[in-house]
């Protein structure tokens, strides 16, 4: 899918630490001075565009996409605050990503009033995010260090197999597992699963002719 | 449409000449606004924005949802993209989305007043709403629907309304009992939970009465209208699937009745498996069952079922003439996806036909809906995670005569899964008193009554607040003739649940027999209050009553014994002494 292999390149690296900035505490710093001018940027749902800003001591940076109107994204969100909740106090930066570029600040403000809150939620206006890290859908999670090393990118759960094939239940919580092994001896594994869902719509679409 | 479709190919594709009127043939009963489906497709950026989804669940042959694969006896409402129709989806994207004259699919205006068929006669709503959870495992509930009638209809159509989009597929049954609403009132909640309905409740005779979403409304062919009992609740039975946020829901059901008489009533017969074992890991453990049929009729429709192992599901007829059929072929069975399919044409199956069912399962790691991972043993069950192997066909028979073949049949397949079945239930719960209870019945039926009455003393100790088990162990012991055993069991039952009508005409018989007729009497009046339909009531009443000395009263209940049972010489004996001893004014007796 051209974003991460396995082991992220160097300039990867750079990209998810310079992306991912601490304002009140401290910015992610980039492994080569002036390499960050690049990265793509984040707005939050006002529209403005701002730099991420990690607390002091972060040791997990952990993104979902969502779309407004995806229903696998929907019905795993739930469980992704749930484990928001659990994680809270342990210095995990957990985020809301609608990487959508055709939906409307005001659709996603509409999404975040029915579901309810959770972490903070955040658009990506250009696609840039979804472009770079190689994010293909809705419902995918992203969790890296904070200085940009990969700890998981794919599936929340496994309990969709394939569009329209769907178990009763989770049969394995994969991020869950991965982040839970993260904190637990600090190693980042750039654990990777396919994560099932809608496909992200990154650029504009295609006029009618 | 084939042609259209091939005369397509050769054109460009647009939106408007070719993409919308697919759409719409096949996607926007759910895919519209407000509809069952999650996002409305009812443009062309609609489409094209979800075109790589959209290419991946036909060409799986995910969507549109339908599972039999094509066979010569085709369906009521099957819904399934032609390899030209995909590949006209497909030519549209390679030639850059021509939009055409028009974006928009035709999508049809909704109906007057909301229903298919104008003003029902009735239409019973879930009196207050229920509460989908945000997240968690999907939901199996039943809700209970008074129907406020206080005379039997006939339905001659029914159409449901889900009103959220949490409902993944339901049955509509009735209870005219009142296990529903003693189920519904355990706890604080909106219905109760549970894969497997109560006793009472019952599906539609002969019908499958089965929605999902997308289904047409269900209108009854003529003759073949269902009885809904005076006083019965209607009950929908839901499989509801958690949406992410918190989902009220309140469905509507409403009914169209008919006055004409049920001319053509359907059967519904079923054959079932519960006796199987699928070890870990497994690809080649199958289900089968067969069924004789004992009398000449036709094959309307077929219900199967089955959880997340079965695989792949197969019915077929092997006629008399050794001819052989295929009546469904299931190859990815999908449980989110179950439902009824009627033939487009009925298929007539002579006497001696076999029907049989296969239900192959998968429970090795590469089914990928196994609930578990490493696989576990899995047997018969009402869980999800248990299995099950069961096929429904209906059938009308063609004449009266097969009708009471069939039907004989049925019940002596009935009576062998009832067995079957209770006895896989105790072997999973040693103590289920419902299985003592099943067991006991069946074999009182049987005419086994002393090993019934074994299986009823059991129920009775494990269930000792049963009215139902009380009643049962009591008919044993009445056919044993331990009179005052039964006596105290029917006493015992009427005690726990004084509406038991046939537990009171049961002890009026007991005390007749036992030489009481005064309290007799007592006891038979009150099954009278209850049920004044039961002939064998008012036999035993003018029995009691004219042991007790009161020919006068004695008299009417007779006569209304004979008249709903007119082979029922013993009450026509004796009216016609009563009547000739004491013949009553304007009654014109000899």
């Amino acid at each position: 899918m051209g974003g991460f292999s396995r082991v992220l390149t160097r300039r990867k690296l750079l990209a998810v630490s310079a992306s991912v900035v601490l304002s009140a505490c401290r910015p992610l710093k980039p492994q080569v001075p002036g390499d960050s001018g690049d990265l793509p940027g984040l707005a939050g749902l006002d529209g403005v565009r701002r730099r991420l800003e990690l607390p002091q001591g972060t040791r997990a940076v952990v993104l979902m996409t969502l779309s407004v109107d995806c229903p696998i994204s929907n019905q795993v969100l739930p469980a992704f605050r749930e484990l928001a909740e659990r994680h809270a106090a342990e210095r995990v930066l957990f985020l809301e990503l609608y990487p959508n570029v055709d939906e409307t600040d005001a659709a996603v403000v509409e999404h975040r009033t029915a579901y309810g809150a959770g972490p903070a939620g955040w658009r990506d206006p250009d696609g840039g995010w979804a472009r770079r890290f190689g994010i293909a859908v809705t419902p995918q999670v992203l969790a890296v260090t904070p200085d940009g090393r990969l700890i998981y990118r794919g599936r929340f759960h496994d309990q969709f197999e394939a569009l329209g094939v769907r178990k009763p239940a989770p049969r394995r919580m994969d991020f869950a597992e991965a982040l839970k092994a993260f904190l637990a001896d600090g190693r980042p594994r750039a654990v990777e699963t396919k994560a099932i869902g809608c496909r992200i719509r990154t650029s504009p679409r295609p006029s009618s002719r | 449409m084939a042609a259209t479709v091939l005369g397509s190919l050769a054109a460009p594709v647009t939106f408007h000449d070719q993409i919308a009127p697919l759409i719409a043939r096949h996607c926007v009963s759910c895919h519209r606004p407000g509809g069952a489906a999650p996002f409305p497709l009812v443009s062309a950026d609609d489409v094209r924005k979800r075109f790589g989804e959209i290419e991946e669940v036909v060409r799986t042959g995910r969507m549109p949802p339908w599972l039999p694969a094509p066979q010569d006896d085709r369906f009521q409402g099957e819904r399934r993209l032609s390899p030209e129709e995909i590949r006209i989806l497909l030519k549209w994207r390679e030639e850059g989305w021509q939009q055409g004259k028009s974006g928009v699919v035709a999508v049809p205006p909704p109906v007057p007043g909301g229903w298919t068929w104008g003003t029902p006669d009735l239409v019973v709503r879930m009196p207050l709403p229920y509460t989908v959870p945000a997240a968690g495992r999907d939901v199996y509930r039943h809700f209970v629907l008074p129907t406020g009638l206080n005379r039997d209809v006939r339905i001659a159509a029914w159409e449901f309304r889900a009103g959220s989009r949490t409902v993944h597929h339901a049955f509509l049954k009735f209870d005219r009992k009142g296990e529903a609403r003693r189920h519904d009132a355990m706890d604080s909640e909106v219905g109760f939970p549970g894969m497997d309905s109560p006793s009472g409740v019952q599906s539609p005779n002969g019908h499958f009465a089965s929605w999902q979403p997308g289904a047409a409304p269900t209108r009854n062919p003529e003759g073949m209208a269902w009885l809904l009992p005076a006083g019965a609740d209607l009950v929908l039975q839901a499989h509801l699937q958690p949406s992410g946020k918190p989902e009220p829901l309140q469905a509507e059901v409403a009914l169209w009745f008919t006055d004409e008489p049920q001319s053509r009533p359907p059967l519904k017969l079923g054959l079932v498996n519960y006796g199987f074992v699928i070890p870990p890991g497994s690809t080649n453990v199958t289900a089968t069952d067969r069924f004789v049929v004992a009398g000449d009729c036709d094959l309307l429709g077929l219900l199967p079922h089955a959880h997340y192992l079965a695989r792949r599901i197969e019915a077929t007829a092997e006629f008399p003439d050794g001819g052989r059929r295929q009546l469904l072929q299931i190859p990815d069975w999908d449980f989110n996806w179950q439902g009824a399919y009627l033939y487009e044409k009925p298929v007539f199956l002579p006497q001696g036909t076999r029907v049989e069912m296969r239900i192959h399962f998968d429970n090795s790691v590469s089914n990928p809906r196994n609930p578990f991972d490493p696989p576990r043993e899995t047997r018969f069950g009402h869980n999800t995670t248990d299995e099950m192997a069961e096929l429904w066909l209906q059938v009308l028979p063609r004449s009266d005569d097969t009708a009471r073949l069939l039907r004989d049949a049925i019940l002596r397949q009935t009576a062998r899964d009832v067995v079957a079945y209770n006895r896989e239930r105790l072997r999973l719960d040693p103590k289920d008193p419902i299985a003592f209870l099943n067991l006991g019945k069946a074999l009182l039926s049987r005419q086994q009554t002393t090993n019934a009455a074994r299986f009823l003393v059991r129920a009775v100790e494990l269930a000792p607040d049963s009215d139902e088990a009380h009643y049962q162990l009591g008919l044993a012991y009445r056919i044993l003739n331990a009179l005052e055993a039964a006596r105290r069991e029917f006493q015992e039952a009427v005690r726990l649940h004084p509406g038991n009508a046939r537990a009171w005409g049961n002890l009026g018989l007991v005390e007749l027999e036992s030489g009481a007729p005064t309290s007799a009497a007592t006891s038979l009046r009150k099954a009278l209050d209850l049920d004044p339909g039961d002939a064998l009531a008012h036999a035993a009443l003018g029995s009691a009553l004219h042991q007790s000395g009161r020919p006068t009263e004695a008299i009417p209940h007779l006569r209304k014994a004979v008249e709903m049972a007119p082979d029922d010489v013993e009450s026509r004996n004796l009216l016609k002494q009563l009547e000739q001893a004491k013949p009553e004014p304007g009654t014109g007796s000899p």
